[in-house]
């Protein structure tokens, strides 16, 4: 079994409340490797999004350690953990976070820009990634002149144009209809399938249901803790 | 070649190196905006801020108008104000005296030398206009200098200026010895062999006078109005034409063709036309302590007490600026300053609220804070710039077209600290600072 590029060990990560300290996740352990396919599963306030903020370097954790491809979240500095998040990490949100004044291509080339990659290879990336997605025809629109699919089709594109080995993808298709919610699935099985890892993590009971076939873990929280660890024969030796 | 509309073709040379620039004035002054560390093309950054400011049509055009109206207003006071050291110079801080009758230059010290002692404290210089009859009375040769070399050899240009009638309606004023302005329809009459000849006078002509082995040339750099009545009414001399000339020129002209011998200044053939005394204090002071008014009035009074010494000069009424009207227009420089400043403000402050969710997105997906500061400062920039610029170009217009007000580059400087460079130096660090206050985290958590 090959080593885990990401791994979290007895994770609590706490925040200041109104009424003081709340657990927002509670010895919270997982690892991932490289291909798999997770699966965070719970309720609203289960701590799903906590999770992905800390297995992401966005935060850090109040106790226990996250380990991101061999180095520990807490010897790094927000520099690099910005440069780990460049360069191996692309996100997919549930509210797609376009920016609104920028083109359906320019959206997907954002995450390139600060990059030294030349702005002709940049577009032709981008291009690329679009007509995958069945978006080519689109790249000029602005995100307020597509559907909610549409749009979550440009943020899926905007997360695999730096190749990023890992897709962490929040409640990605919360907003959209059945139709919608399929094409943004297959997109993500998809990259799967080509060697990246993703971690989804959903409040739908349905779409855990649907995805536990192919996931290679599915992790059940609820109000912080881990209530369920499902990892698939088949997946196993992965 | 790039297609999307952003990605406009730029000289990137000269961008990475306005940015290496940027970063030795980073590191320099320590501003407290820190752009991060590698050498990643921040331009494309910078670019897609000026892209979304472009775009965010109705925030951007509200701005742009704010910033607009503030840089004009600015700029008019600050142009009025400005004006006040050179052409009104002497409605703000001077007291004119003008010979009721012709008065010789032989008899002016007597006349001012007890005003030029006991008041010294409040006079910041006296300022004599003299005059000199030459070619058969056909030639009045006028020029300014300072009394007792009280006053300052820069205000004599304008003392010329303000020499009624003495506006230029073409060219400019002398600034080198050498150098004169005569009037509209300036003729000179001359029967050379029994012939009548006449020499008519433009700019750029040279008007050389020859007395024995001496030559002095003047030339003509600019018209003034033929209106030549006050002139005339002090000399008594039915003279038809008028010729300005620096002191070093006057001097000249009286010994070399007029053939006087001794100071200039105290020649019974030379003419007093006016005698002008500023009074003491900056232009600035006047909105604080108002010694400029004080000194006046001080002035004016003792002048009025001395009246029978000084006859026959008499203090003439000329249109005075008030206090309140000066003092105005300073305020309101200064209150368009400030909003310019204000607008900067909450300008910096909209971006930051606006952009809230996209700043959290881009620190999420990657951008580290130096490129997420430049891409909100590229969106607060253009704005500021744009609308300085227009109204820079707007004041410009209004004050040369309408206003009339004499050109000059201060005011101009003055505004780019005041209306520009300050207020983006706010709005960058209160940017940079408030970009870095946004966690990346907050890209999951949005809430529609």
């Amino acid at each position: 079994m090959s080593e885990p590029i990401i791994e979290a060990i007895n994770v609590t990560k706490e925040f200041s409340g109104k009424k003081g300290r709340v657990k927002a996740l509670e010895n919270f352990n997982l690892k991932v490797h490289p291909g798999d396919f997770i699966i965070i599963y719970g309720p609203s306030g289960a701590g799903k999004t906590t999770a992905l903020n800390l297995l992401s370097g966005m935060d850090r954790p109040t106790k226990g350690d996250i380990i991101i491809y061999k180095r520990n979240v807490k010897d790094l500095s927000e520099e690099e953990l910005t440069k780990i998040r460049r360069e191996k990490i692309g996100f997919i949100f549930q509210f797609f976070n376009l920016i609104n004044h920028l083109t359906v291509l320019e959206n997907v080339i954002v995450p390139l820009l600060p990059s030294n990659m030349p702005e002709e290879e940049i577009i032709t990336r981008a291009e690329v990634i679009l007509s995958e997605l069945g978006l080519i025809g689109k790249k000029n629109r602005y995100p307020t002149e597509l559907s909610g699919g549409e749009q979550q089709r440009v943020a899926i594109a905007r997360a695999l144009v730096s190749d990023p080995e890992i897709i962490m993808a929040d409640e990605p298709v919360a907003q959209l209809d059945e139709k919608a919610a399929e094409v943004v699935i297959s997109a993500l099985l998809r990259a799967n399938k080509e060697g990246k890892t993703i971690i989804l993590a959903t409040a739908s009971h349905n779409l855990a249901s649907n995805l536990r076939k192919f996931a290679t873990k599915t992790i059940s929280l609820e109000r912080g803790r881990i209530t369920k660890e499902e990892t698939p024969k088949a997946k196993k030796q992965k | 070649m790039l297609s999307v509309p952003y990605l406009v073709s730029a000289n990137i040379t000269r961008i990475n190196a306005l940015f290496k620039a940027f970063y030795l004035f980073n590191a320099t002054i320590k501003f407290g905006i820190s752009l991060g560390s590698g050498s990643m093309p921040y331009y494309r950054v910078l670019k897609l801020g000026f892209s979304l400011a472009t775009r965010a049509k109705i925030r951007s055009t509200i701005f742009v108008i704010l910033f607009v109206l503030a840089t004009t207003v600015s700029l008019l006071q600050l142009s009025r104000i400005y004006s006040y050291g050179t052409h009104d110079l002497l409605r703000l801080k001077g007291v004119v005296l003008e010979p009721q009758s012709p008065m010789r230059s032989d008899v002016i010290d007597e006349k001012l030398y007890g005003i030029y002692n006991d008041f010294r404290d409040v006079l910041s210089g006296i300022y004599i206009v003299y005059g000199l009859s030459i070619l058969d009375n056909q030639l009045l040769v006028i020029s300014v200098n300072t009394y007792r070399e009280l006053g300052f050899s820069e205000e004599i240009r304008w003392a010329v200026s303000e020499f009624k009638p003495t506006a230029l309606i073409k060219g400019r004023y002398i600034e080198t010895k050498g150098e004169g302005i005569v009037n509209d329809g300036f003729y000179l009459n001359f029967t050379e062999y029994g012939t009548p000849l006449a020499v008519h006078l433009s700019v750029g002509d040279v008007l050389s006078f020859r007395a024995g082995y001496r030559e002095l040339k003047i030339r003509i750099v600019g018209i003034t109005s033929s209106e030549l009545s006050v002139f005339k009414k002090v000399t008594d001399l039915p003279f038809e034409n008028v010729l300005f000339v620096d002191w070093e020129t006057f001097k000249d002209i009286a010994v070399d063709i007029k053939g006087l011998s001794g100071p200039i200044e105290e020649s019974s053939q030379v003419y007093v036309l006016r005698v002008i005394f500023l009074v003491k204090g900056s232009v600035i002071s006047a909105l604080t302590s108002g010694d400029i008014f004080k000194y006046k009035t001080v002035l004016k009074e003792e002048l009025s007490k001395r009246a029978s010494t000084l006859t026959p000069l008499k203090i003439i009424s000329i249109e005075e600026i008030i206090p309140q009207e000066y003092q105005a227009m300073v305020i309101l420089f200064i209150v368009s300053v400030l909003f310019q400043m204000m607008v900067t403000g909450i300008y910096a402050i909209l971006i930051i609220r606006f952009r809230r969710i996209d700043i959290a997105t881009l620190r999420a997906i990657g951008w580290d804070s130096g490129h997420v500061k430049m891409f909100v400062i590229g969106e607060f920039l253009s704005i500021l710039v744009i609308g300085f610029v227009i109204g820079i170009v707007a004041g410009g217009i209004y004050n040369s077209f309408l206003l009339r007000l004499p050109f000059s580059t201060i005011p101009y400087i003055v505004l780019l600290f005041t209306n520009m460079i300050i207020p983006v130096l706010i709005g960058i660090k209160y940017t940079s600072s408030a970009t870095l206050t946004i966690p990346p985290s907050e890209a999951f958590r949005r809430e529609e």
